[in-house]
């Protein structure tokens, strides 16, 4: 599936250009969003199916726009029953549990299209932003939450495929990065890749 | 203009999306936690006394009372099964002894009121059978909830080394907590178990 995404993209990217098609003015985004988790692996390493985006560009000048995202996207893994024990060996607790992260990324973005067909307008982008995230443990009846705000960071690569004047598909991948911080579990920033699906709409 | 009401009233939906995990899934075995004294040496300890009842603690606190008979039996025997095993010997509260158990149970109820979300609890479709022509039920009341959680603590204290000003340190506990049954054996047996799993992951716990 990523291998399919990728070669999309490169072909839309390499693909020479005939006309610069006039661009719409605005457009809003809708997407869903595949999020893998490629940093604290070891509090939890399951890919979310889970995810979603909405965003806002508006043309400033022909191959850039500017605007706004907010995304959403909830990891969760399952880890059964097992003995945990600090560092010193003076505590040790044995349990199953959830672990669970709730991430609400949200911010301005920029992004340059490059010149391509009719039909594909493929781009780069920059996110840069805040994001809100909780980390959990569920266990037996007891849930520990924490709730932190970070930086947050969002290059971006995708294409748009303009299937009508006033809308069309959105596909693409993303890099998230945030400072979101949780001494209590060691982790020390957030890091995702993520893959978008979705709906434009522009005029 | 349409299209913006539209997209905030999608935004607004999606929002409220949000995934949380199946915790049904989530074993009923309390959790079980316990903590050690770092500068204990449980090899030097020979000797140890245990009460045959079971403090019993509640939040409701005219119910605070001892437990005695079967199920104060059941978690005694599990804790000297399980010293037996690491070596230590069993004497009688009436003699000599190096470390004094203490078993305490507590029980907590815990009550509150939901307002179930309308239509299937706010899940989409309906789980099968139709009634008076397929319509979903709809919840206009709230309904009162209550669950009991309870915890099962062991302590061993160090009789041996309290001196002339009976300074007595606990030098392990251990806490098996969780939510409860309604049913009394099913509590016991939980607790049986999470004294159980305390000792198997509390190997120190030797003598020599």
């Amino acid at each position: 599936m990523k291998t399919k995404i990728i070669f999309i993209i490169c072909s839309a990217l390499i693909s020479c250009t005939v006309t610069n098609a006039q661009w719409a003015h605005n457009l809003f985004g809708i997407s869903w969003e595949i999020g893998i988790p490629v940093s604290n692996n070891d509090f939890l390493k399951k890919t979310s199916m889970e995810g979603g985006k909405i965003e806002y560009r508006h043309k400033i000048k022909e191959n850039l726009t500017v605007g706004g995202f907010l995304n959403w996207r909830s990891y969760y893994e399952y880890f059964p029953t097992a003995t945990y024990e600090n560092p010193e060996k003076t505590q040790a607790v044995t349990t199953d549990m959830y672990r669970y992260i709730y991430n609400l990324p949200m911010g301005a973005n920029v992004h340059y299209y490059f010149k391509a067909g009719d039909m594909f307008k493929p781009f780069a982008g920059l996110g840069i932003g805040a994001q809100y995230s909780e980390q959990s443990m569920y266990y037996n009846i007891f849930l520990a939450e924490d709730k932190n705000w970070g930086f947050l960071l969002r290059p971006e690569l995708g294409t748009i495929i303009k299937f009508q004047e006033q809308w069309g598909a959105l596909i693409g991948a993303t890099y998230s990065w945030s400072t979101n911080k949780n001494d209590r579990l060691g982790i020390k920033s957030l890091g995702d890749v993520n893959f978008q699906i979705g709906l434009v709409f522009t005029d | 203009m349409k299209r913006i009401i539209v997209a905030g009233l999608i935004l607004g939906c999606l929002i409220s999306c949000r995934k949380t995990p199946d915790t049904s899934q989530l074993t009923n075995k309390f959790v079980v936690t316990t903590v050690r004294d770092p500068n204990a040496n449980f090899a030097s300890y020979k000797k140890y006394a245990i009460s045959d009842t079971v403090a019993y603690i509640s939040n409701t606190p005219s119910a605070d009372s001892i437990i005695v008979g079967a199920i104060a039996t059941s978690l005694v025997n599990a804790v000297k099964t399980n010293m037996n095993a690491r070596g230590y010997t069993l004497v009688p509260r009436t003699q000599q002894f190096d470390l004094g158990m203490k078993i305490t149970v507590i029980k907590q109820v815990n009550a509150g009121v939901v307002y179930p979300p309308g239509w299937w609890w706010g899940y989409p479709g309906y789980p099968g059978g139709c009634y008076w022509g397929c319509y979903p039920p709809y919840y206009p009341y709230p309904i009162a909830y209550s669950y009991t959680v309870g915890d099962v603590l062991v302590d061993l204290i160090d009789v041996k080394n309290a001196g002339s000003s009976h300074h007595l340190a606990s030098i392990w506990l251990m806490d098996g907590g969780g939510v409860m049954s309604s049913l009394t054996q099913t509590n016991v047996d939980l607790a049986v178990d999470a004294i159980n799993q305390a000792f198997a992951q509390s190997t120190y716990i030797q003598t020599n």
